[in-house]
């Protein structure tokens, strides 16, 4: 039973190894992986169903005794980032092969994307710090590797910051699991709860901690961590963009929530503050930066960095209700960020450019295409009732419960500036007359990479609308995780298999 | 107690010097630094295993020995950080080699000079 | 029976909508009709409703988002019915309105038919909700519709200007309301209006509740346009006629009102409230009548009218809790809604008939249109107020009001909305005369007579109904008394109403606005004054769009301002937030982490120390000499040092393996490295000139290099703990009993945490990938058959002794990896060491027999072999399961000496990965630096669509190169 926690890295992985040896891209290749794909979608969802019902499921890889071997755990928040990223890399993959042909596809984009989502499967549900560490390592090599995959001249130099940052963030990634090794003796994430909340006050548990947030921030891209981002993405093709853009800063904030809510003690306050003004910035900056831009890509991709602030900020408010605002915002965002994507994609293919002055006259020409973008765009910017509303309205509700007045006009701020940058894409590819020397016209392609955009945007129209369930969901996972008491007690009441334990 | 004062040193040493040659302007240089870097983490996480002075190695043998081994987890757990670090080592090479190739330029520098992504297809031929 | 009828009136818009949409296709202009089903339905259903006794038990609620308190909840009570008439019956008109003035020579009618029923289905959940939440979102929604509305002809300039002007200066407000909702949520600790009503306010909460109530009241002003809002309305002007007359005239600007009716009973009683409602409302009343004189689109005019009566609206809530205001404003409304509605009908058909809406450029329209013309007056009548209108009516409810409150309030306060109600009265005299002066009366002008047709009948019936309305209330007030009553929520009495009061104040003074009014004009007519625009100063619009473009552009030089938009710096960024974060809070524990340094010695004991000291001094000394020297290849000289030094360092630790490890790795890195730096050597590289480094950053950047060196050296040291039990001791007393293996590292690796390391050999054969990514850009064509330059950059000739020596070297190399393999379970060794030398063995060979002629010769390709590896490493994970044991357990088959086994498999599998991945990594680049294709020919078909051409490049031929050479 608690074996099948395997499953999400082991297969994908298994998969890509698959694809790997039958190289040349074929239909059969991609529906095999297609299938693959749905699968893991399957069960991730049922996972989350199971979880909710009979609470965590942990395995002790090797059924070592805990804590001397790597335990992968499932709550209800991993599984319900298991979903998402299963969902989103279906989504991705599909919408890349309405785009290319079989014979045109580049043989190794789709063991890459696999092995990306076994690395940030793995990140999701390991517990243990230096098995995190090689998770992120996983998927990190593998993002640099499909970012430069299908680069040309002008794009592969995009990837260096990219690289360069994230090297840093690794080596310090690599000490801190050492410095956490030698104050607390272990690496399992419970046997850390247990230890650190005996050093409250300790200095060293301070620093730790800190350690922790800036190599974390790097992944999210907080302010001032973010460089890396909106230079690398709109350089990918949109496809893997999109799923770059849907998980792979989500992964930071998840580990985020996972360390400060559930590993690290409640009392770190003042770094929960840091958070919360990081993110602020975060927001404020990013968004400015989206409006300078004038490519949809660009835009969308600042955009990321804005709407990390808002994740990060309900993290640093730090409460039951925080933590379930940024647990449904995170759910909200990695689809609706990936669909935006997606229609860029479109943009890009019916005008051979998304740059805004040289677009336009698309809501003539598609209106599906359009009514997608409009409703995800409001989403993100917060309007009532689709699904970007509900997060801001819980951060909003918390911080000014919390008294914290200029946090939640950072906020307001951000999404008025946000629905500013997403007028500018929304006159300038859609309601813009047509450029005259370059009339857009749709393709058997363009459509079908459109309908992938559509189905997402129903899911997140879903979202929105059956609001009250999926909070029900988050309020459970958001529950979880800061119930640290619990997770201990689940990890350390596994039993280790025969002859596993002296 | 713990007597690593040098071994701090070390670390100290190579993390700022890795860290300058990362800061550097030129590919070659920005290489060796990450290339440094990641050493200079390696031996980070082996001071955590404490003072080896007097102590034997991990290997044990049948019957019980006398003298304390060494914590083989950060040497376990290096031996992965090393195997990582080379394969981040030898893709940043290569990427740097094909931004020289793609760019013809060799610094950070050079790379500023018309940085504007073309629209699909158009390849910058030059 | 309501229940139902209540249901109907929620549902009918909204499931006519898409109808609507689906019959635009092929109806074309003609959907109109269809679309006007569902107003007179909806409409039918809110006279039902209204004429039903028991309509206020009607109640509708389903749960929504429960953790929330949002509930979709729906009440009919007076306020909501009122409103409900009024969408639904103008919904009604416009609608009938609009097919005709939608002519073919509009596109997309159905998309326009269904918008508009989107938005009126959003008033109606608007008024009828008693839940702020669904009130908001129903709120926001008609801003997003009327957005689209506003932005019809989106293809105009004007018209998308138009639309972000509503759409974000609504949405800004907004925002700031829904702050204003959630404080009065905190307040009253509930979502439900009617709960809120009844309650009294917490003890403590005033305060909330004061800022609940300004926040809301931001909100009010966005949306009914009180100054400093009052600019979008006039350029929402950019949407049809027919849109104008209904959401900026008569229903949705009215929102603000709506709100401030539904929110009075809440806020009445604050002290901020008379003040800012009466100050803000009278002053809109005011500018917007003053603005309207100033402009000359009729439109404009009209819109700016408009604002001055929302505002006036408003205006009235601040005069008294008295409830014979909420009597008067529902009078007002009706009243305004009437002959606004109507009048911009009016203009709909001049525009239509003569091609212009400019009153300097119109004329003798009496004579051309005659119908259009009573209707017309009618409307100005009602606008100026004048006996035997409705509007005269409400007047002298307002003028009465105003006189009430002078009593009531002293000073300025007091004066103000009197004074205000005057000079504003007289203004839209003004404006109704220079209306009928400069549109109807005289000659008609050239242009007009040339464009000119005549209405239809149909588009006329709409303002007509709306006209005989106007001039039934005005002669027959008690009915209007008696309908208005009928609304007023808080019920009570009525004052009853009558055509003459006799000389009371009231009366005087708005006979004192008709004379002052008529003076004026006349003098105005005589002097010939012009018609001046309204002042630069005063256009709060341009400000606007100054102000939205102006962002751009911050957010660019904040971008730069960040250094964010150079490659070179950003390193220097992150690193020095790193270094500050840290010793920031370093500082703050500086007591307690000087105490933990405390416990170090400087000296480990005996010569062991002295080595350590030794071996530090040597490898810093490698890495200064990294820095110091320029050229590449004694630089890597200096880093290989570094690299050797580090390795015996690990001996000095008891890490043999790490050390063997650490001496194969370093080897095989070194190989990538020369590969590259040969290749820069040879295009001299190198050698391109950099601008100076800045002292100042210079010192930058030592200074950064130096923090983390610290952060992390006093890091090793601080963080030591050793009052808790580690992990380590664990694995050392069980390795032999547990894990059946001696070498406690081996078993950790390959046993107790072989997860790691099944992921780490992942990591290696991506990074392969990944290079083989960059080293050969595919190509859909077949690969050229060109043979390529090539240049031999290896400086050692490949005579015949070195082949003998490396060949003869191979076999006795492999057989020494095999022992290293076999022993690594319990000696220092494994699959990841025996793998590098086996590779580094192999890569010996294919140098001194060239890629090509060695990969012919290695039967299977390398990725093959690590994709392999790979499988066998998964497939000993697996096996276990088949066992009934976990994931990744170990089972054990001892064979004498040698203990056989999943690890064993597991090591076979690194070996085998350890090896491809190498080759795959030194192969292809080794022939990519040769400036040839970096697959073999055998791989290219299998590996690449087309093919692949050699990434390699004609330094003389690149932008970037002549640049460089330029700066040079």
């Amino acid at each position: 039973m608690s074996s099948l926690l395997g499953l999400p890295i082991l297969a994908p992985l298994a998969t890509a190894l698959f694809a790997l040896l039958a190289p040349r891209p074929s239909v059969g290749r991609r529906v095999g992986v297609s299938i693959a794909l749905a699968g893991m979608l399957g069960f991730a969802l049922w996972l989350v169903g199971y979880v909710q019902a009979n609470g965590p499921i942990v395995l002790s890889m090797g059924g070592w005794v805990v804590p001397y071997g790597i335990v992968l755990v499932a709550d209800t928040l991993a599984g319900i980032m298991l979903c998402l990223s299963s969902l989103t890399a279906l989504a991705c993959v599909l919408h890349g092969f309405a785009e290319t042909p079989p014979e045109k596809e580049d043989p190794l984009r789709l063991p890459l994307l696999l092995l990306l989502l076994a690395g940030i499967h793995l990140s999701f549900l390991t517990g243990d710090l230096f098995n995190l560490f090689v998770a992120f390592e996983v998927f990190l090599l593998a993002s640099y590797a499909l970012m430069t995959l299908e680069a040309d001249r002008r794009r592969s130099r995009r990837a260096l910051p990219y690289v360069t940052i994230n090297l840093l963030g690794s080596a310090l990634f690599l000490c801190t699991c050492a410095f956490a090794y030698s104050l607390f003796g272990t690496l399992n994430f419970a046997e850390i709860a247990v230890r650190s909340t005996a050093m409250v006050g300790d200095v060293r548990l301070d620093l730790l901690g800190l350690l922790l947030l800036l190599v974390f921030a790097i992944k999210a891209g907080l302010f001032p961590l973010y460089y890396w981002l909106p230079v690398s993405y709109p350089a990918m093709p949109s496809s893997i963009a999109a799923f770059y853009a849907g998980m792979l800063t989500k992964v930071g904030v998840y580990v985020l929530i996972r360390i400060f809510g559930t590993v690290l003690p409640p009392d770190l306050s003042w770094l929960h503050t840091a958070i919360a003004w990081a993110a602020a910035l975060t927001m404020v900056i990013g968004v400015l930066g989206a409006v300078a831009q004038s490519r949809v890509q660009s835009i969308l991709s600042y955009h990321i960095v804005s709407q990390v602030g808002y994740m990060a900020l309900a993290i640093g408010l730090f409460s039951r209700f925080a933590f379930a605002a940024a647990i449904f915002y995170v759910i909200h965002h990695i689809v609706v960020k990936a669909t935006l994507f997606l229609v860029g994609g479109v943009v890009m293919r019916v005008q051979g450019t998304d740059h805004l002055d040289r677009t336009g006259g698309l809501w003539k020409l598609a209106p599906a295409l359009g009514l997608a973008f409009l409703l995800q765009a409001l989403s993100l910017a917060g309007i009532p009732p689709l699904s970007g509303f509900w997060g801001k309205y819980m951060i909003v509700k918390e911080g000014l419960s919390q008294g914290e007045w200029v946090l939640v006009a950072f906020s307001l701020v951000a999404s008025i500036l946000t629905l500013l940058s997403m007028l500018k894409i929304w006159f300038g590819a859609f309601w813009k007359a047509a450029p005259k020397d370059a009339a857009p016209v749709l393709s058997r392609s363009s459509r079908g990479m459109t309908a992938v955009a559509g189905a997402l945007t129903l899911i997140s129209l879903c979202i929105g609308l059956g609001a009250g369930h999926f909070l029900g969901i988050a309020e459970h996972a958001a529950h979880e995780t800061l119930d640290r008491t619990a997770y201990v007690r689940t990890v350390q009441a596994l039993q280790p298999d025969q002859g596993k334990q002296p | 107690m713990t007597a690593q004062l040098d071994t701090a040193v070390l670390v100290a040493v190579l993390t700022a010097g890795s860290i300058y040659l990362c800061l550097s302007r030129r590919f070659l240089r920005m290489l060796f630094g990450f290339l440094l870097l990641s050493n200079a983490a390696n031996v980070a996480v082996l001071a955590v295993s404490g003072d080896p002075t007097g102590k034997a190695t991990a290997t044990v043998s049948a019957e019980a020995s006398q003298v304390a081994a060494v914590d083989p987890l950060p040497q376990a757990l290096i031996l992965t950080a090393i195997v990582i670090g080379f394969s981040v080592a030898a893709y940043l090479t290569v990427l740097l080699y094909r931004i020289y190739v793609d760019t013809g330029a060799a610094t950070t520098t050079g790379l500023e000079r018309d940085d504007d992504l073309g629209d699909v297809g158009e390849e910058a031929a030059g | 029976m309501v229940t139902s009828l209540l249901l109907a009136v929620l549902l009918l818009p909204f499931l006519s909508a898409p109808l609507v949409l689906a019959l635009g296709r092929w109806l074309g202009a003609k959907v109109g009709w269809a679309a006007l089903a569902a107003p007179v339905l909806t409409f039918g259903a809110c006279v039902a409703l209204y004429l039903n006794p028991d309509a206020q038990q009607a109640a509708l609620s389903w749960t929504w988002v429960p953790s929330l308190g949002v509930e979709l909840s729906f009440a009919p009570d007076g306020l909501a019915l009122f409103f409900g008439l009024l969408v639904t019956g103008i919904g009604t008109l416009v609608t009938f309105y609009a097919t005709h003035y939608l002519d073919d020579s509009y596109e997309k009618h159905g998309q326009f038919y269904c918008i508009l029923q989107l938005f009126m289905g959003a008033m109606l959940a608007t008024v009828f909700t008693s839940n702020v939440l669904v009130l908001f979102t129903a709120w926001e929604l008609t801003g997003v519709v009327s957005f689209f509305l506003i932005g019809f002809l989106h293809e105009k300039a004007e018209s998308r200007r138009g639309a972000r002007m509503a759409l974000m200066t609504t949405g800004l407000t907004g925002l700031v309301l829904l702050a204003g909702i959630v404080l009065l949520q905190q307040v009253f600790g509930t979502a439900d209006l009617t709960r809120m009503v009844g309650a009294s306010v917490p003890a403590g909460k005033e305060g909330l509740l004061a800022a609940a109530f300004l926040c809301c009241f931001v909100g009010i002003s966005g949306k009914s346009a009180l100054v400093p809002f009052h600019y979008w309305l006039p350029n929402a002007m950019a949407a049809p006629t027919p849109v104008s007359a209904y959401l900026h005239s008569a229903t949705m600007v009215k929102l603000g009102v709506f709100l401030t009716a539904r929110l009075f009973p809440v806020f009445g009683g604050l002290e901020s409230w008379t003040p800012l409602l009466v100050s803000i409302g009278f002053l809109t009343f005011f500018v917007g009548a003053l603005f309207a004189w100033f402009s000359y689109d009729l439109k404009a005019v009209l819109a700016y009218t408009t604002v001055a009566q929302l505002g006036l609206l408003v205006g009235q809530y601040g005069w008294s809790t008295h409830h014979g205001v909420v009597f008067g404003d529902i009078a007002h409304i009706l009243n305004h809604s009437f002959y606004k509605a109507c009048l911009f009908m009016v203009v709909g058909i001049i525009d239509h008939c003569t091609g212009t809406r400019d009153l300097r450029q119109l004329g003798g329209l009496a004579r051309k249109m005659p119908l259009t013309t009573a209707i017309a007056f009618v409307g100005l009548a009602s606008m100026a107020g004048l006996p035997l209108t409705s509007g005269f009516i409400s007047k002298e409810l307002l003028l009465e009001g105003g006189l009430g409150f002078r009593d009531g309030h002293a000073g300025l306060l007091g004066l103000w909305p009197l004074l205000a109600l005057v000079a504003g009265s007289v203004l839209h005299v003004l404006v109704a005369l220079r209306i009928v002066k400069r549109v109807f009366l005289g000659t008609a002008p050239q242009n007009v007579d040339e464009h000119f047709h005549a209405p239809s009948v149909g588009i006329q019936l709409p303002p007509l109904v709306l006209a005989l309305a106007v001039l039934y209330f005005g002669v027959q007030p008690a009915a209007f008394g008696v309908l208005t009553g009928s609304f007023s929520p808080l019920g009570g009495a009525t004052p009853e109403l009558a055509l003459w009061h006799g000389w009371t104040p009231a009366a005087l003074l708005s006979l004192g606005v008709f004379a002052t009014a008529g003076a004026v004009f006349w003098l105005s007519e005589r002097g010939r004054w012009p018609v001046v625009s309204l002042p630069r100063a005063l256009q709060l619009d341009r400000a606007f769009d100054v102000l939205v473009e102006a962002v751009p552009r911050f957010g660019a030089r904040l971008d730069r301002a960040l250094g964010f938009t150079h490659p070179s710096r950003y390193l220097f960024i992150i690193g020095s937030f790193l270094v500050i974060a840290v010793l920031v809070t370093a500082f703050q524990g500086r007591s307690e982490i000087a105490a933990l340094l405390a416990r170090t010695e400087p000296l480990p004991a005996g010569l062991e120390g002295w080595t350590r000291w030794a071996m530090v001094l040597v490898i810093s000394a490698g890495m200064a000499l990294s820095i110091a020297w320029k050229r590449p290849m004694p630089q890597l000289f200096a880093v290989s040092l570094v690299g050797f030094g580090v390795a015996y360092y690990y001996v000095l630790y008891r890490a043999p393996d790490l050390a063997l490890t650490q001496l194969l790795v370093e080897t095989a890195t070194l190989l990538l490295l020369l590969l590259v730096v040969l290749r820069f050597k040879r295009d001299k590289a190198e050698l391109q000139p950099l601008p100076p480094e800045k002292p100042a950053s210079r010192l930058w950047r030592i200074g950064v290099s130096v923090g983390v060196g610290l952060m992390l050296g006093l890091g090793v040291l601080v963080f030591q703990n050793d009052s808790v039990e580690r992990a380590g001791s664990f694995y050392v007393e069980q390795t032999l009993p547990l894990a059946q293996g001696a070498n406690g590292v081996n078993t950790v690796v390959v046993d107790f945490r072989g997860f790691d390391t099944m992921l780490e050999i992942t990591v290696l054969l991506i990074a392969a990938l990944g290079c083989l990514g960059l080293l050969s850009r595919a190509t859909s064509s077949a690969p050229p058959s060109t043979s390529y330059a090539t240049v031999d950059l290896f400086p050692v000739p490949r005579n015949f002794i070195l082949k003998a020596v490396v060949l003869g070297g191979f076999v006795p190399l492999n057989l020494f990896s095999l022992h290293i393999f076999f022993r690594g379970h319990n000696a220092p060794g494994g699959g990841f060491i025996a793998g590098l030398i086996t590779a580094l063995s192999l890569l010996l060979v294919s140098f001194v027999l060239g890629v090509d002629g060695f990969r012919r010769g290695l039967r299977v390709a390398p990725l093959l072999l690590s994709v392999t590896g790979i499988f066998l490493a998964v497939s000993s994970a697996l096996l276990p399961l088949a066992f009934g044991h976990s994931l990744l357990h170990h089972l054990h088959v001892t064979m004498g000496p040698l203990a056989l086994g999943t690890p064993m498999l597991f090591d076979a599998g690194v070996f085998l990965t350890v090896v491809g991945v190498t080759l795959k990594l030194v192969l292809p680049l080794m022939k990519s630096v040769h400036g040839l294709p970096a697959l073999v020919r055998e791989e290219e078909g299998k590996l690449w669509p087309a093919g692949s051409e050699p990434i390699d490049f004609d330094p003389q031929r690149l932008p970037v190169a002549d640049d460089l050479r330029r700066d040079a």
